[in-house]
């Protein structure tokens, strides 16, 4: 499949400071990345890089074939959310905003008002569309800001940080929101600290520390790989103390009733032979989420 | 370019209406500018001074050095503003370029500013008293 954002050998050096190294990044129509990394780990400047805000000192970026700090026009394949900045002016209304933003990018007028239009229904946001950003609520900004890097129709999406700050319900809708995109073909760049949000939303993830990428692949793989051989052994009162010592021999952990046990399956096997005739209440491989996983590779660097 | 030209003109003419008091504040603001220059001008010079015809050669000086030092200042500070307010990235992400984008939004950011000097011109004509009066073929380059 042909690769919407290919950025390959990015480097970027402030002074002494090493920001990015050797960062390469690529994504297919469809598919959302999450772009993870704790505060400081080169993301912003990476996504800086991708988006032709900033010169790398080595690399390439190719979005849609295009070098975007060359061909300012491949910008137009380009839509970006971008965290911590309002996206928008708040002195326009949610309609003026679109047009003005649709045609900075490249539409004209009469297609910039009626894509401007599309958007507001889409977004929900049409008895709004008049009202000054200003006195929209912080979901509606966002939900704007989605919307203007939408007006362009473009493939790849840069999104710091979407749901920063807003109310659950908000934050669920901008979640929908980027689901929905991801099955019309976008290619979502997702970078954000909400490790749940990254979890549900990712199909791959990257972490980066320190400016390098620490590890990447399919969330799916990566949760699998993280998660090892544990399992949950719970049962249906706790072991007395005597038997407890006997089977912590077989690497079963943790006090009753919920035990762990750090084993492969044939381990396993002899432990649930030792327990017998013990009730069982489950068990099941031990389950990690991304908060895990980061926190281990974060860690570990 | 039409187009971006349309949509910045709307955007400076949006600004202009929507704030009045920021375009009142100027308008007062550069008319007191203009008086304490020329009243100073006129305590330095004794009370003997008497500029005569020469408070129109001041007026149209001080409007047109102001429309310069605005046309030259908006562009800076309007980047100053778009970092402050959060925009800035946005605007460099059209595929136009940065430059030719600030380019028309500074051509297009003319009409308000003759707007703003007109009016100026019109206040201190009021308070001085001074005439002016010039053909329209005058502002035609040569």
């Amino acid at each position: 499949m042909t690769a919407v954002l290919e950025a390959t050998g990015l480097h970027k050096r402030f002074g002494k400071l090493v920001a990015v190294e050797e960062v390469s990044l690529h994504l297919a129509p469809g598919e959302v990345l999450a772009f993870l990394g704790p505060n400081g780990a080169g993301k912003t400047t990476t996504i800086k890089m991708l988006a032709g805000l900033l010169f790398p000192d080595q690399g390439q970026v190719r979005l849609m074939g295009k070098d975007p700090h060359r061909d300012p026009w491949a910008l137009r394949h380009l839509g970006a959310v971008l965290e911590g900045n309002r996206n928008v002016y708040w002195r326009m209304t949610a309609q003026e905003n679109l047009v003005y933003f649709g045609v900075a990018r490249g539409l004209r007028f009469a297609e910039a008002s009626r894509r401007a239009q599309n958007i507001l229904e889409q977004l929900g946001l049409v008895e709004k569309s008049r009202t000054e950003v200003r006195h929209l609520s912080r979901g509606m900004q966002q939900k704007l800001s989605l919307g203007v890097a939408l007006m362009h129709h473009p493939e790849l999406l840069l999104l710091d940080e979407p749901t920063l700050g807003l109310d659950v319900e908000s934050a669920l809708r901008v979640e929908e929101m980027v689901r929905g995109l991801a099955r019309e073909g976008k290619a979502i760049l997702l970078t954000t600290h909400q490790l749940e949000v990254a979890q549900r939303l990712a199909s791959r993830l990257a972490i980066i520390q320190r400016g390098k990428i620490l590890l990447e692949g399919r969330t799916t793989e990566v949760l699998g790989r993280f998660a090892g051989e544990h399992y949950v052994v719970e049962l249906e009162t706790p072991l007395p103390p005597e038997r407890l010592a006997s089977l912590r021999a077989l690497g079963l952990e943790g006090e009753g009733p919920s035990y762990v046990y750090h084993g492969d399956g044939e381990g396993l096997w002899r432990l649930l032979e030792a327990l017998k005739p013990w009730p069982l209440k489950k068990v099941a491989r031990a389950e990690t989420d991304l908060l895990e996983v980061f926190l281990k590779v974060v860690g570990r660097a | 370019m039409l187009d971006l030209f349309w949509v910045e003109f709307k955007r400076s003419w949006l600004n202009l209406r929507r704030y009045p008091s920021e375009f009142v504040g100027a308008v007062v603001t550069l008319s007191i500018l203009f008086l304490l220059l020329f009243l100073g001008a006129r305590f330095l010079a004794g009370p003997s001074a008497e500029f005569g015809e020469r408070t129109e050669a001041l007026l149209a000086g001080f409007l047109l050095w102001t429309l310069t030092l605005f046309s030259y200042s908006s562009l800076s500070f309007g980047l100053s503003e778009e970092a402050q307010t959060g925009t800035l990235e946005q605007v460099f992400l059209t595929p136009y370029g940065p430059i030719p984008l600030l380019l028309v939004r500074n051509l297009a950011g003319l009409g308000t500013q003759l707007l703003l000097m007109g009016s100026i011109a019109l206040v201190l004509l009021l308070i001085t008293g001074a005439r002016l009066s010039f053909t329209p073929c005058c502002c035609y380059p040569s």
